[in-house]
């Protein structure tokens, strides 16, 4: 994409692209906020303009929050139904078409698509624990210590069956998360 | 003849520097014209590790890129524990998923069980693209790189060796080797 474009143009850009590369919702917004995460921590170039901040929830941005409501640049292309769920109106689908087609040469944006495609199809799955739970543990310089994360601790057994159950994680990943705690390496 | 991706975890590079200690064959595998192998920043740290290493990393350098514009393993990290994360198979899944969407060629070498079972769940359309080090050797002796005589005494050398593989696998290979496809 292009590098002139202003910071917060960029992150509706990577918001489109993430939310239309499939085509049916992100199931909430805290899987929008930790999906942009893991590609931020996947693509240097995304993680210029993704930024993130330690939040009781875990890796937390403000701009994401915001502009999923109120975009400044693609006004109304966003949509978020009362679940919580985030996905692109019509106009937004089209804006993601033109995105799609202006760079449908540069391989880098290929790639880039592709990334995208591989964390909605894995991320997706996961319930809204599942997913912080997971995000927690991994990164846990991005949490603060909170209430939220210690009930997510009380039911780390059940959580971490459920991922296992799933085929999500695999039996080494389902010991660990069985028997983490605060002290426990990542 | 077409071109083919091969995307290795580091136990196929660690097999022929450490367990079967054959490098001659790895190089022999590098340097065959319709292979391009790829490779990711965790795998080739891993391979960097081993004793041997000095032997072939001229080679290495030469025929095997290195995926750098993203860090693809970040995608799998949370799904994988830390010490299969540094062994580095949840990367050559990742780099494999990425190829697939892309509709690039590839066959991916991996032997750990449990990354095997996470791709069947997971990643069902690309498990045909999927291979064990024993059975690449297999594939090997199919385009010529090794005879007959060679690819069973590679194999041999890899049943004998402490390369974690079931023996039946490796014999299933060799029977099938021998009698000729």
């Amino acid at each position: 994409m292009q590098k002139e474009l202003n910071e917060f143009e960029m992150i509706e850009r990577y918001m489109i692209l993430l939310l239309g590369v499939v085509d049916r919702p992100i199931p909430s917004r805290e899987h929008l906020q930790k999906e942009l995460f893991i590609l931020s921590k996947a693509n240097p170039k995304a993680s210029g303009f993704l930024k993130f901040k330690k939040h009781h929830k875990g890796p937390f941005s403000s701009e994401i929050s915001e502009l999923i409501d109120k975009p400044a640049y693609y006004v109304n292309a966003f949509s978020v139904d009362k679940r919580g769920r985030c996905s692109l109106t019509e106009k937004g689908k089209k804006i993601y078409e033109q995105i799609v087609k202006e760079n449908s040469e540069d391989p880098q944006f290929k790639e880039l698509l592709a990334a995208m495609k591989m964390i909605r199809e894995l991320y997706d799955k996961l319930s809204k624990d599942e997913l912080l739970f997971l995000i927690h543990v991994t990164f846990p310089e991005f949490r603060k210590k909170s209430t939220y994360f210690d009930k997510l601790l009380a039911k780390k057994k059940k959580l971490a069956k459920s991922l296992l159950k799933k085929g999500l994680i695999t039996e080494k990943r389902f010991k660990e998360l069985a028997s983490y705690n605060y002290n426990s390496k990542q | 003849m077409q071109v083919i991706i091969i995307i290795p975890n580091s136990s196929f590079y660690l097999c022929f520097l450490d367990d079967i200690m054959a490098p001659q064959y790895l190089v022999r595998i590098l340097n065959y014209e319709y292979f391009n192998f790829v490779t990711g920043k965790i795998i080739l740290k891993e391979i960097e590790r081993s004793p041997r290493y000095r032997i072939i990393k001229k080679e290495i350098e030469r025929k095997v890129r290195v995926f750098e514009y993203l860090d693809y393993g970040e995608i799998l990290r949370p799904f994988f524990s830390i010490e299969e994360i540094k062994k580095g198979e949840h990367e050559v899944i990742a780099i494999s998923c990425i190829l697939y969407i892309l509709e690039i060629n590839f066959l991916a070498i991996i032997d750990d069980e449990q990354a095997i079972r996470f791709l069947k769940r997971n990643f069902p359309r690309i498990e045909h693209k999927i291979t064990r080090t024993v059975g690449f050797m297999e594939e090997c002796y199919r385009r010529k790189i090794f005879s007959k005589e060679e690819t069973i005494n590679i194999l041999e050398l890899i049943k004998k060796s402490k390369f974690r593989v079931k023996k039946a696998i490796i014999e299933d290979i060799i029977k099938r080797i021998s009698e000729g496809f």
